[in-house]
């Protein structure tokens, strides 16, 4: 007798491998140490031609907000958009949400790059010329 | 705490640019001397005729685009001289005395047409421009090492421009588009400090190539702290033979075929270039090191001259316009760009807000 399915297919979380598949696709420069259930990325990203390189971790948890840390070269003052221990705030709760269906290449790593091109224009000229959400605008913390 | 005054250096490689009238003269008028050399009789060129060469092709002009050069592609046997290297010339120099006519001007007063040591130059007077026009033999096409002809030394010599045109590609791909800023801040700075004694542009594209081959330049450095290594890097490696009394000038190397490229370098013109060099890095250095912004600006301004901006606040503003999350995209190395780039796998820069800690730098 035919098992009965379930009325819809419930979709299973983007592993591990798979991320890993789609950063060496996107981001050669980034290598992967870690297992199935958490796992870390280093790499570098130069957002413009006349920049540096910067070191980068990305610290994902199955299923839980990655963490993306800035390591080398030291953040410089204390710039906006950023938690301690120089973490990254790359979007606002409010418009989007990790899930464990979102690709690290494909939201966390470009918002990644694009948020050091906008810390040396800050550096620069004391503004942060990119949109921005104030943590008060909600009360809640990503 | 360090200035690297990243967003200043991007609008100074952008201010040290040619402008668009100027490029497009570069476009235009070598275009026209390749055809009419391609239809000429009297000068008999071989398919594929000709090649853009020098700095134009190497996408290394800073300033203006004073001149151009190209390669004609004649037939002959460099080992026995055949033909000579002043018939060659001689009869090139010929068969552009009848350009203006073919260009549509009328008289003398527009064109000047002169045999150098190796190319023929043309003299667009009132564009004040010039092009170099290069003969040469190319035994296995232009990819490969050619032979142009030496007026001097009355024979054809091995060249390989087409070779360094890739090598410079090669090293700009290799770190990230940041070898070709390099340079250019380089010639710039060249130009800035030497009116006379001039160091020509393809030695400081020779001597800047062995620099980072070396690995003496650490390329993953901002732009500003690359330059200050690499004035720093050929001060000392020059500077034992600055010190000799004999009149010894150093060896440049071809970055393709390793012979010396500077072989005519005069002592006194090399001496010179050494202060300047002693200067730059002084004030590089001196720029890298001060705690105060303004201060580490104006120290630039004397590396660089008025190009180097003291405020950036509007550049600033349309760089991050055009390269806002939603529209951006993001290079495999991270390069933020206004569009995606057809030649590399660029990922879009998704619609975001970044979130909390501070608006505009204030908490």
């Amino acid at each position: 007798m035919a098992r009965n399915r379930p009325p819809f297919r419930v979709e299973r979380p983007l592993s591990m491998a798979v991320q890993e598949l789609h950063m060496r696709d996107r981001w050669p420069s980034f290598t992967r140490v870690g297992n199935a259930g958490v796992s870390v990325w280093r790499g570098n990203l130069q957002p413009s031609e006349v920049s540096g390189e910067y070191g980068i971790s990305v610290e994902y948890r199955l299923g839980v907000p990655p963490n993306v840390r800035v390591l080398r070269p030291k953040l410089l003052k204390t710039p906006p958009h950023t938690y301690p221990g120089a973490k990254l705030c790359l979007y606002s709760p409010d418009d989007w949400r990790w899930d464990e269906h979102s690709i690290l290449a494909c939201s966390i790593i470009p918002w990644t790059a694009a948020w050091l091109l906008f810390y040396e224009l800050w550096l620069d000229t004391g503004k942060w010329l990119a949109p921005e959400a104030p943590h008060n605008e909600n009360k809640r913390v990503a | 705490m360090v200035h690297f005054l990243t967003p200043h250096f991007g609008k100074l490689i952008q201010n040290i640019q040619p402008s668009s009238e100027r490029l497009e003269l570069a476009e235009t008028l070598p275009q026209q001397v390749r055809d009419y050399l391609a239809g000429n009789d009297e000068f008999v060129t071989r398919s594929p005729h000709s090649r853009l060469v020098g700095s134009y092709a190497q996408h290394l002009t800073v300033g203006d685009v004073k001149d151009v050069d190209f390669l004609v592609r004649v037939d002959g046997d460099p080992e026995v001289n055949e033909p000579t290297v002043r018939t060659v010339l001689s009869e090139l120099a010929s068969a552009l005395r009848d350009l203006p006519e073919h260009l549509g001007y009328s008289g003398d007063t527009y064109f000047d047409i002169t045999r150098n040591r190796r190319s023929v130059q043309v003299k667009f007077e009132y564009e004040d421009f010039y092009l170099d026009v290069v003969p040469c033999i190319a035994p296995n096409n232009f990819g490969d090492s050619i032979f142009v002809p030496d007026w001097g030394f009355k024979k054809w010599i091995e060249s390989h421009p087409r070779g360094v045109v890739r090598l410079i590609e090669e090293l700009d791909d290799k770190y990230n588009k940041k070898f070709r800023g390099l340079v250019k801040l380089f010639k710039h700075f060249r130009n800035n400090h030497m009116t006379y004694m001039k160091p020509k542009s393809y030695w400081l594209v020779a001597m800047a190539i062995e620099a980072v081959e070396s690995n003496d330049i650490d390329m993953s450095e901002p732009v500003a702290a690359a330059f200050d290594q690499l004035l720093n890097h050929l001060y000392d490696k020059y500077h034992r033979t600055y010190l000799r009394t004999d009149g010894t000038v150093p060896r440049i190397k071809d970055p393709m075929l390793g012979h010396n490229v500077a072989w005519n370098w005069e002592r006194s013109h090399f001496e010179a270039f050494m202060r300047r060099l002693e200067d730059g890095k002084g004030w590089s250095g001196r720029a890298l090191d001060h705690y105060d912004k303004a201060e580490a600006i104006k120290l630039w301004q004397n590396v660089f001259g008025e190009e180097f901006p003291t405020n950036i606040d509007d550049h600033a503003k349309s760089h991050a316009a055009s390269r806002q999350p939603g529209s951006a995209y993001a290079t495999p190395t991270g390069l933020i760009l206004p569009g995606a780039a057809p030649a590399l796998k660029s990922t879009p820069v998704q619609p975001t807000r970044y979130y909390g800690g501070s608006l505009n730098g204030k908490k």
